[in-house]
């Protein structure tokens, strides 16, 4: 059991401060390690678990707490959790530090007009990431520009349109 | 309502709006990390923070994204650690990491359960195809309305442009887009204010 803490901490520690993109850059270095090195999941299991994680709201990378729940059960899920969410957070949390103290410098203006830009590009970049690797057809297309169409132009709650979309499916595999 | 916040701010870009309790935090990024299936967390953390409670202006908020999306880490909790610490110090960062992680950890623990149990979670499939497709729509929706809001140059928009075809379409490694455009236009927005 600590055996394996240590090898669950050791994988997903050295992952953390790797998750340059968000954590869906890491699911391949993850996969060759958690399925052809330490042999804990199946490459199927693996996929499952991804799929799983990717239908619960909140970070992707939630796929730790599973694989940490298959090789040492609940303790296994929070260490491994925690040892892939903490490194990274404790950077975010040193470079708040830093943007809270420069907050009343001239330059934090230039900085925000600079980031400001970035920071949408790489919005629209990972929703076509996603299109492409969900390998849209022609249904999901139109649900992905009936959801951005009704939500950039009315004030709907979000949470209406995903139930249609949840509903849609379910009506399409009835069929 | 935003936009009249948006125009309060002005006058005092850098500080947070306000200055939220630490149930507030949590609670706020729980909301978050209960709502965002599917993805679509980029939308969701704005519309409850600077839209529905005006804590941060769409300036801050998209400097923090940018932020965010160049540290390690799944950008969601980056966030949440993030606009917590920003709003509530230490405390506010333990706050918004809680938060953030609560409901989709036991709803994946939960659902880890029934898979290791029976080997499937029914169910699951309709969930991926249509609300991924919503979540999606979602965050273009967003990256819209930021867009029309807060973009009005030209070459504001070309680096958008650029940014969004490089990584979305030619799949050029985060890093090196970051290391060319985050120096560029720093000198462009330096020289030409």
């Amino acid at each position: 059991m600590i055996l394996q803490l240590t090898a669950l901490i050791k994988v997903f520690g050295g992952l953390s401060l790797l998750a340059i993109g968000g954590g869906n850059a890491l699911i391949p270095d993850m996969q060759r390690v958690v399925v052809d090195q330490y042999h804990w999941l199946t490459a199927r299991e693996f996929l499952d678990l991804f799929a799983i994680t990717r239908a619960t709201p909140g970070p992707g990378s939630t796929i730790v707490l599973l694989i940490g729940q298959k090789v040492a059960g609940l303790p296994g899920a929070f260490i491994g959790a925690l040892a892939m969410f903490v490194p990274s957070s404790l950077l975010v949390f040193i470079l708040s530090c830093l943007w809270h103290r420069t907050r009343h410098s001239k330059s934090i203006k230039v900085i925000e007009n600079t980031l400001g830009p970035i920071a949408i590009g790489l919005i629209f970049a990972s929703a076509m990431v996603l299109i492409e690797a969900t390998e849209h057809h022609f249904l999901a297309w139109a649900i992905t520009l009936f959801a951005t169409v009704v939500l950039a132009i009315t004030e709907m709650n979000p949470m209406i349109i995903l139930a249609a979309g949840a509903g849609i499916s379910l009506a399409i595999s009835l069929l | 309502m935003s936009d009249i916040k948006t125009a309060a701010a002005s006058t005092v870009p850098e500080e947070p709006l306000v200055r939220p309790r630490l149930s507030a935090i949590f609670g706020c990024f729980f909301l978050i990390g209960s709502q965002s299936f599917g993805g679509g967390t980029t939308a969701w953390l704005r519309r409850e923070v600077v839209i529905k409670r005006g804590w941060l202006t769409d300036k801050q908020f998209l400097a923090s994204l940018a932020i965010c999306q160049i540290t390690p880490g799944p950008n969601p909790l980056n966030m949440s650690v993030f606009l917590g610490s920003v709003l509530g110090g230490t405390l506010g960062a333990l706050a918004g990491f809680a938060g953030m992680m609560a409901f989709p950890t036991l709803l994946c623990l939960a659902l880890g359960a029934l898979y290791f149990t029976y080997n499937q979670v029914p169910g699951l499939e309709i969930l991926l195809g249509g609300v991924g497709a919503v979540a999606i729509g979602m965050n273009l929706a967003n990256a819209i309305r930021l867009t029309r809001k807060n973009i009005h140059k030209f070459r504001q928009l070309a680096v958008i442009v650029l940014v969004s075809v490089a990584v979305g379409i030619c799949h050029f490694p985060l890093l090196y887009v970051l290391v060319v455009s985050v120096p560029l236009n720093l000198l462009v927005e330096i020289c030409q204010p």
